[in-house]
């Protein structure tokens, strides 16, 4: 395994799972002060269902991908070394994915616990609901897909490519909003909203709230395979053309 | 080994000539004895910081000169017969060399021939007024 | 022990209508020390990134160790580029361990004896390190790995003179040991000293590519002094070993390219005052023939 790429991912995790403990703690603090006022209201909540629960998950497993995602471009800095080693470059390249891949599953499962985690002691039950396995795949693979992006989209370019990782987010909404728009414009933002994943999970996830519901038509199993897809094929693809970019 | 050698690689002269040539008046003047054994190329070579072939390249030159014996296996040794001879035939070489660089240098300077004459002789006057030789 | 274990064959490199390497051939054999000389620009950079395939050639083939260039050849290649590349926030013992895992010859108590030569901390981190000291870093990673072929892109900037010493001392054991080292260096008193080759590059091109003692050997300056000024010199300078003739007042100076001697001989017969053969050094090569192909 690559061991620079572990120290990076170790690094990083720490601070991603660090602001997560402490966001933890925090929601438990604040929590635990509500229960309190609201004891003996008679209210209580109602059971939530654990499909719900894996929509922060996604969120913060793709804020990890984002910083995840720019580590082949940040390896282009030091080709001289992981280009002269005995080993084929795309393997090198493959490992540092199979890396951060692992990572991004990390952060996701270490999310969904710590949720239910706070649930659990706000004595909400959460429920198994018949979604579950389908939000489960699609918020995961919408996380990886866009740690693929990313990673196509900047693995050939040079240090500043690595703004693109916290610049997606906008241009991404933006992309899916004007995919609502009829004419043109709105034809061409469809297009490009297929390899778009908050198009996939928009509008599963708050469709209450008016959110986009931009692939809606698609049907939800096809949509939480087409993510798992597309971060392959953006994996495999940025690990063939790393190597490719000339010195 | 006792004699130490320098190399200077800012003069024009090869490196493996001058050092043939350092390790030949070493011998002449005795303070590389027959029968003494040389370093190795690879040590020789680090120890004067010049590329291992200049050093092989020498030790083959005073092979065939006659001035030292290589036996694959124990080294490089200093012949005990007629190494001497040949190594101050070789500094011979070299005074002589040094003769006519001066000589030349005083023509060319515009000395007459008397007046070089007379240089020389105060020269070798007081180089040699200490000892007894000739 | 003499087969060459770096061999270019007429490598060209272009960017677009820029040839930044032309047609350039050179071999390195097992046991010997290249140095590669040249102005800024001239290709020295280019070809090595050509040589270890972090560029595709234009024309020409590259083989190390007799075969081209394949991922399990980096097993005993060292390469040190000219900014020495290092991971910033990886401590110099991290690096080790880089190389450890990657590496099947990389020897720990090498690097370790490299380090304290090099008088370099591990705990310290890259980012930290002068220029100097990344340069040293690179050199013991690239030592380390007891590599056969040696790829150097100026391993002497940045260093103190005491340390340079030490980077000649390494290739210098290291070709004693049979490998094979190519390096390219602004200094050519450290390149006269430890190559016994040396190749010329201007514009692209290889001008020189000699063994050094030849080169010395047989380019000179003959020196001759005139009574009066200077006769007609009979065709002289058609001599095809006179690389130039200059003609300043009384003195005549013919730069020979080989064959000093009958040169000499040929110009002594129109009876100078004094005559006098100027042995020149490497640097002396370097600048005439640099300025022969700008001329």
């Amino acid at each position: 395994m690559e061991y620079v790429e572990l120290l990076r991912a170790r690094r990083s995790l720490s601070w991603h799972l660090g602001i997560l403990a402490i966001l933890t703690l925090g929601a438990l603090y604040l929590a635990h002060e509500a229960l309190l006022h609201v004891h003996g209201s008679g209210a209580s909540h109602g059971p939530v269902q654990l499909s719900w629960l894996t929509w922060f998950a996604t969120v913060f497993a793709a804020i990890y991908a984002s910083s995840a995602g720019t580590s082949l471009n940040r390896e282009n800095a030091t080709r001289d070394i992981s280009w002269t080693k005995p080993a084929p470059r795309t393997l090198v390249a493959l490992r540092f994915v199979l890396i951060d891949v692992a990572a991004v599953i990390v952060v996701f499962a270490a999310t969904f616990l710590l949720e239910t985690l706070v649930l659990v002691s706000l004595q909400v039950t959460p429920v198994l609901d018949s979604a579950f396995g389908e939000m489960l795949e699609l918020g995961l693979g919408a996380s990886l897909m866009w740690y693929a992006l990313i990673q196509v989209l900047t693995c050939r370019f040079g240090p500043g490519a690595r703004s693109i990782g916290g610049i997606l987010w906008p241009v991404a909404l933006t992309i899916d909003g004007l995919a609502q728009v009829p004419g043109v414009v709105g034809s061409l933002a469809m297009a490009v909203d297929v390899v778009n994943p908050l198009a996939y999970v928009g509008s599963s996830f708050g469709s209450s709230s008016g959110a986009r519901a931009t692939l809606n038509f698609v049907p939800a199993d096809v949509r939480a395979l087409a993510v798992w897809l597309f971060a392959v094929l953006f994996c495999a693809v940025a690990v063939t053309i790393w190597p490719r970019k000339e010195a | 080994m006792p004699a130490i050698f320098t190399v200077d690689p800012r003069s024009g002269v090869p490196l493996y000539l001058q050092l043939i040539e350092q390790i030949k008046r070493a011998i002449a003047l005795g303070t590389l004895a027959p029968g003494e054994q040389l370093p190795t190329v690879k040590a020789l070579a680090l120890e004067l910081t010049v590329n291992p072939n200049t050093v092989a390249r020498v030790y083959r030159e005073l092979e065939r000169d006659a001035v030292i014996d290589t036996s694959p296996g124990r080294g490089s040794f200093v012949r005990t017969d007629g190494a001497g001879h040949e190594a101050r035939r070789a500094v011979a070489d070299v005074a002589r060399t040094a003769f006519e660089g001066a000589v030349r240098e005083a023509k060319s300077l515009g000395l007459s021939r008397k007046e070089t004459h007379e240089l020389m002789a105060r020269t070798i006057a007081r180089w040699y007024e200490t000892e007894n030789d000739a | 022990m003499n087969a060459p274990l770096i061999s270019i064959t007429g490598l060209t490199k272009r960017y677009g209508s820029f040839t930044a390497v032309d047609d350039v051939s050179l071999d390195v054999a097992a046991g010997s020390i290249c140095g590669l000389l040249g102005p800024n620009g001239a290709g020295k950079t280019t070809t090595f990134k050509c040589l270890l395939g972090f560029a595709k050639t234009s024309a020409g083939t590259i083989a190390i160790e007799g075969a081209p260039l394949s991922p399990a050849t980096f097993e005993t290649v060292a390469y040190v580029p000219e900014r020495a590349t290092l991971y910033d926030n990886l401590t110099i013992a991290e690096h080790l361990t880089v190389y450890r895992r990657s590496y099947k010859h990389y020897d720990d108590a090498r690097a370790r004896e490299l380090l304290a030569l090099f008088d370099l901390d591990p705990r310290q981190r890259a980012e930290k390190l002068s220029k100097g000291m990344r340069t040293a870093v690179a050199l013991t990673l690239a030592f380390s790995i007891r590599p056969r072929v040696l790829i150097l892109d100026e391993p002497s900037s940045g260093l103190d003179p005491i340390h340079q010493r030490h980077v000649l001392d390494l290739m210098i054991d290291a070709a004693a040991n049979g490998a094979a080292v190519l390096f390219s260096s602004h200094q050519v008193g450290q390149v006269e000293r430890a190559a016994d080759s040396v190749a010329i590059m201007n514009k692209g091109r290889l001008i020189v590519n000699s063994v050094i003692d030849e080169l010395k050997t047989g380019e000179k300056i003959i020196e001759a002094v005139f009574a009066g000024p200077i006769p007609n010199l009979n065709g002289l300078a058609n001599d095809p070993n006179i690389l130039r003739i200059e003609q300043v007042g009384s003195t005549l100076r013919a730069v020979t390219r080989e064959d000093s001697d009958a040169i000499a001989q040929r110009i002594f017969a129109l009876h100078p005052r004094s005559i006098r053969t100027i042995d020149l050094n490497l640097e002396e090569i370097f600048m005439n023939a640099v300025s022969r192909d700008q001329a």
